[in-house]
C-alpha cells in the first residue's frame, strides 16, 4: 500500500544556518490513511520551520480535479486521506508542538456535503427528505452527496439544489470559512492499533472543529519521537457539530508552522485563537458522550487557567462559572471548554508565555 | 395580599425612582403608537416558588401591554438588600422566588406567547455567586482541580458558607468576586455584566403545580444567558391566560450555569407581551438580533446534552421550513453548514442557534398559524 517518497516531494528555501526556520514546499503525490509513527516522513522539520502544502478532499481528490482514490473505496482504502507525516525534530514524548494555520485557503470552485444531515442528529423517527439526490454527481457510486459551488472571489459556497429543492425568491448562499477537518500527530501506541482518519482522540485526528482556520493555533500533545504531524480533509463551511458527518468538502492550500515547547505535557488538544483559549475535549464523533466530554475540558481549562495564567484556584472557578463558554465541536463526539482571553492574564494568551 | 399595582403610566413613572426621563417618552410614543397598549408597573411584595396556572393572578394584560418591575434575587433579596424570605429556608420555601403570573387576555392554548425583553438591568451594588464549580462538573477524580465548598460562613446568607459576594459597579456595568486576599493571585477579576433573567416561562401544562425550580417545554429555570435585554422569547401557551412568571436574575453567568447559580442580583425589568394565534411551538425559542434559537429543556435524567440536541435540531428544522418558508432541502444545507449551539445548563437545558443573516426577515418574528 505504502509507495515511497514522491517525486514531486521538493524542499526549498533550506536555511543555511542550522539556527535560522526553514520553508519547506512538500505537495506529495500520495497520502496516508492513518496516524502512525510507522510511517515514511514526508519531511524533517525542525522547531520554528514553516511548510507550505495543499490537502485533498475527504474523497482523495485534488486541486485540479484529479482523483488519488479509487472509487467506491476498495478495502482497506476510506476517506479522509492525509497529508503527512511531517518528523519534528526534538520532539518527544511528553513535549507538546503547536500548529500554526498560516495559511488555510480553497483552490478550487467545487466542494460537496451529503443530501442532508445525519438523521441521528433529529428526533428519532423524523423524516428526512429523497435520500436519492443523483447518482455520481460527486463520486462514482454514490448517489447521497450534492455539489457545492464555490467562489473563489467572492469567498462563498452555495449548494448546487435541483430547481425543485429551491424555495421561491431565497438563495443558499454562505460565506467560506475554510478549515482543516484533520489535524493530529501519532497517537500513544495502544496494544499494535493504529488511528485511522476516522475517530479523533487526545492525538487530534479528525476532530472536524470549525474553529481550525487560518490564524488558529493548535496545540497537540507529543507521543512518539518526532511527533508525527499529518494534516487533511479541509472544509470550505461547517456548522457545529458536523451535522453532515462532513463540512463542505473540497481540496485546500495550506501553510503552517511548526514549535517544539518542551516538557510541556499535555491532557487534550487545545486551540488559541485572536479571541479565545480553547480546550478540546478530543473524542470519537457520533460515538462518545458530550457531558462526558464537558467534563474533561472543564478540567483542562481548569489546570489552564492556573498553570499558564497563574491564576489561584478560586479564580480559576470564579471565572468558569462566570464566562466559560462551550462548543459543540462534532455530535456525540468533541466539545470544547473556551474563555475569552480578554478575561486573563496576557502572559497566557500564547503557549508557553514567553519562553 | 397587597400589589402595589398602578396602572396610570404617569404614577408608574413616578414611583420607579430609577426611571430616567427618556422612558417617559418611550411610554408616550407607545401610546400613539397603539391606542389600546398600555404599560403597567407593578412591585409586587409575595413571589411564587414555580410556574403555575393554579395561581391567582398578580397582573391581567392584554397583548401589547408593557410591564415594569423588579425581580428580587434568588435568595429573595431586593434591590435594597431587603430579604423577603427567611433564611435558611424554612420547608416548603426556596429559592428563586418568581414574579407572576401575569394574566395574558386572550391567550388559548395552542397560542404562542411572545416576551420582548425591553430592558433587563442591574440595580444594586452587589450579587453572588457559589464557590465553584462542582465536582460532577469537572472530570471525575479531578480532585487537584475541585472547589472548596466552604468560602466563609453566613458572607452572603445566614447558615451558607459556599456563597461567594461579587461587587456590582453600577457606573462600569461590571462585577468583581469579593475573595479573601489569599485566594487571590496579582490578576483583578473584573467582568463586564450582561444581566439575564435565569427563570422565565409560562403555567405548567395540566394541572400540575411543581414545587421548586421546574424547567421544561413551558420555560422555567433555564438559565440561559442569552436571555437578556433586547431578546424576544416565545412560550407555548397551554392555559387560558397564559400565566407568564419572571426572576431570578444573574449580573453574569457562564454557559452551562458551572457555579449552580448566576451572578444572583436584583433586576430592573421591562417586558412587552403579544400573542402568536395557533403557533402550537413544542418548546421555548428565542430570538435575538443575530440569531434564532430553539431552545430545549429537559431535566429528566434519560436527557442528555446529546438527546436534547436531536430535539433542538429538529425544532429549528421546523421553524426553517414553516416560519422562514424554506424546502427541507435548504433547512438541512443550512443545519450542515451554518448551525451554532449553546450549552445552557449542564445536563438540562441546550440550544440550537442559526444566525439570522443566512434565513430571510419574514421568519425573524413569528406570526400566527393557521
Amino acid at each position: 500500500m505504502f509507495r515511497p517518497i514522491s517525486t514531486a516531494l521538493t524542499f526549498l528555501a533550506i536555511a543555511s544556518l542550522p539556527a535560522l526556520s526553514a520553508v519547506h514546499e512538500v505537495y506529495p503525490d500520495h497520502h496516508s490513511p492513518v496516524f502512525s509513527a510507522d510511517r515514511e516522513p514526508l519531511a524533517r522539520i525542525r522547531s520554528g520551520d514553516t511548510v507550505k502544502t495543499r490537502t485533498w478532499d475527504s474523497g482523495g481528490k485534488d486541486e485540479k480535479g484529479v482523483w488519488h482514490i479509487e472509487h467506491p473505496y476498495k478495502y482497506p482504502e476510506h476517506g479522509n486521506p492525509l497529508t503527512g507525516p511531517f518528523y519534528i525534530e526534538g520532539a518527544e514524548y511528553g513535549d507538546s508542538i503547536e500548529v500554526h494555520l498560516g495559511k488555510i485557503r480553497m483552490n478550487r470552485k467545487d466542494a460537496y456535503t451529503s443530501f442532508s444531515v445525519n438523521p441521528g442528529i433529529l428526533n428519532p423517527g423524523e423524516k428526512i427528505h429523497d435520500t436519492n439526490y443523483g447518482m455520481a454527481k460527486v463520486r462514482p457510486g454514490r448517489a447521497t452527496m450534492i455539489p457545492w459551488d464555490v467562489d473563489l472571489e467572492k469567498k462563498t459556497v452555495a449548494p448546487r439544489l435541483r430547481p425543485q429543492d429551491r424555495s421561491a425568491g431565497w438563495k443558499v448562499e454562505l460565506p467560506a470559512r475554510p478549515m482543516l477537518g484533520c489535524i493530529g500527530v501519532a497517537p500513544a501506541p495502544a496494544g499494535g492499533l493504529v488511528a485511522t482518519s476516522g475517530p479523533s482522540g487526545n492525538h487530534g485526528g479528525n476532530m472536524d472543529y470549525n474553529d481550525t482556520v487560518e490564524g488558529a493555533t493548535v496545540l497537540l500533545p507529543v507521543f512518539a519521537t518526532g511527533a508525527y504531524l499529518y494534516i487533511g480533509d479541509g472544509h470550505a463551511l461547517q456548522g457545529d457539530g458536523e451535522g453532515f458527518g462532513m463540512g463542505v468538502e473540497t481540496s485546500m492550500d495550506v501553510e503552517f508552522t511548526v514549535k517544539v515547547h518542551k516538557r510541556k505535557r499535555l491532557r487534550i488538544p487545545r486551540l488559541i485563537n485572536d479571541d479565545y483559549l480553547v480546550s478540546i475535549a478530543s473524542q470519537p464523533e457520533f460515538s462518545s458522550n458530550t457531558d462526558i466530554g464537558i467534563r474533561s475540558a472543564n478540567s483542562d481549562m481548569l489546570h489552564w487557567m492556573q498553570d499558564e495564567c497563574g491564576l489561584t484556584s478560586p479564580e480559576a472557578h470564579m471565572l468558569m462559572g462566570s464566562v466559560v463558554e462551550h462548543k459543540i465541536v462534532t455530535y456525540y463526539g468533541s466539545v470544547t471548554t473556551q474563555m475569552k482571553k480578554k478575561y486573563l492574564p496576557t502572559k497566557c494568551h500564547q503557549f508557553g508565555g514567553s519562553e | 395580599m397587597s400589589l402595589d399595582t398602578m396602572q396610570s403610566r404617569h404614577a408608574n413613572v413616578g414611583a420607579w425612582h430609577a426611571v430616567p426621563a427618556f422612558m417617559c417618552l418611550v411610554f408616550a410614543a407607545l401610546a400613539t403608537l397603539n391606542a389600546t397598549a398600555e404599560t403597567h408597573t407593578i412591585f409586587p411584595d409575595r413571589h411564587s416558588s414555580n410556574l403555575s396556572a393554579q395561581k391567582e393572578p398578580i397582573l391581567r394584560i392584554k397583548s401589547g401591554d408593557s410591564v415594569i418591575t423588579r425581580t428580587w434575587d434568588s435568595g429573595g433579596g431586593d434591590h435594597k438588600g431587603i430579604h423577603h424570605l427567611k433564611h435558611p429556608y424554612v420547608a416548603p420555601e426556596s429559592g428563586n422566588p418568581l414574579f407572576g403570573p401575569f394574566y395574558i387576555e386572550g391567550a388559548e392554548p395552542g397560542d404562542a406567547l411572545e416576551v420582548r425583553l425591553d430592558r433587563v438591568r442591574v440595580n444594586r451594588g452587589y450579587g453572588y455567586g457559589t464557590s465553584g464549580i462542582p465536582d460532577a462538573r469537572i472530570k471525575p477524580g479531578d480532585t487537584e482541580n475541585a472547589r472548596d465548598p466552604i468560602f466563609a460562613m453566613d458572607a452572603v446568607r445566614p447558615k451558607r458558607g459556599d456563597l461567594v459576594p461579587w461587587d456590582i459597579d453600577l457606573q462600569k456595568l461590571t462585577t468583581s468576586p469579593r475573595l479573601k486576599p489569599e485566594m487571590r493571585s496579582d490578576w483583578k477579576i473584573e467582568l463586564p455584566v450582561r444581566p439575564m433573567l435565569g427563570t422565565i416561562g409560562v403555567g405548567q401544562p395540566g394541572e400540575a403545580d411543581t414545587a421548586y425550580s421546574p424547567i421544561s417545554t413551558y420555560g422555567g429555570n433555564m438559565d440561559y444567558n442569552d436571555i437578556v435585554e433586547g431578546a424576544t422569547l416565545y412560550f407555548p401557551v397551554y392555559h387560558e391566560g397564559a400565566y407568564f412568571y419572571l426572576g431570578d436574575g444573574h449580573a453574569q453567568q457562564g454557559d452551562g450555569e458551572g457555579f449552580g447559580a448566576g451572578i444572583e442580583t436584583s433586576l430592573d425589568v421591562r417586558f412587552t407581551v403579544r400573542v402568536v394565534k395557533n403557533k402550537n411551538l413544542t418548546g421555548p425559542r428565542l430570538v435575538n438580533d443575530t440569531h434564532i434559537a430553539s431552545i430545549i429543556n429537559n431535566p429528566s435524567k434519560d436527557s442528555t446534552t446529546d438527546s436534547r440536541i436531536r430535539e433542538g435540531n429538529s425544532d429549528m428544522i421546523r421553524w426553517l421550513r414553516e416560519d422562514c418558508g424554506l424546502t427541507k432541502w435548504e433547512a438541512h444545507m443550512l443545519m450542515g453548514s451554518i448551525v451554532e449551539h449553546k450549552i445552557v445548563t449542564y445536563w438540562t437545558s441546550t440550544a440550537t442557534l442559526i444566525p439570522k443573516k443566512y434565513v430571510p426577515a419574514r421568519c425573524h418574528v413569528l406570526q400566527d398559524g393557521n
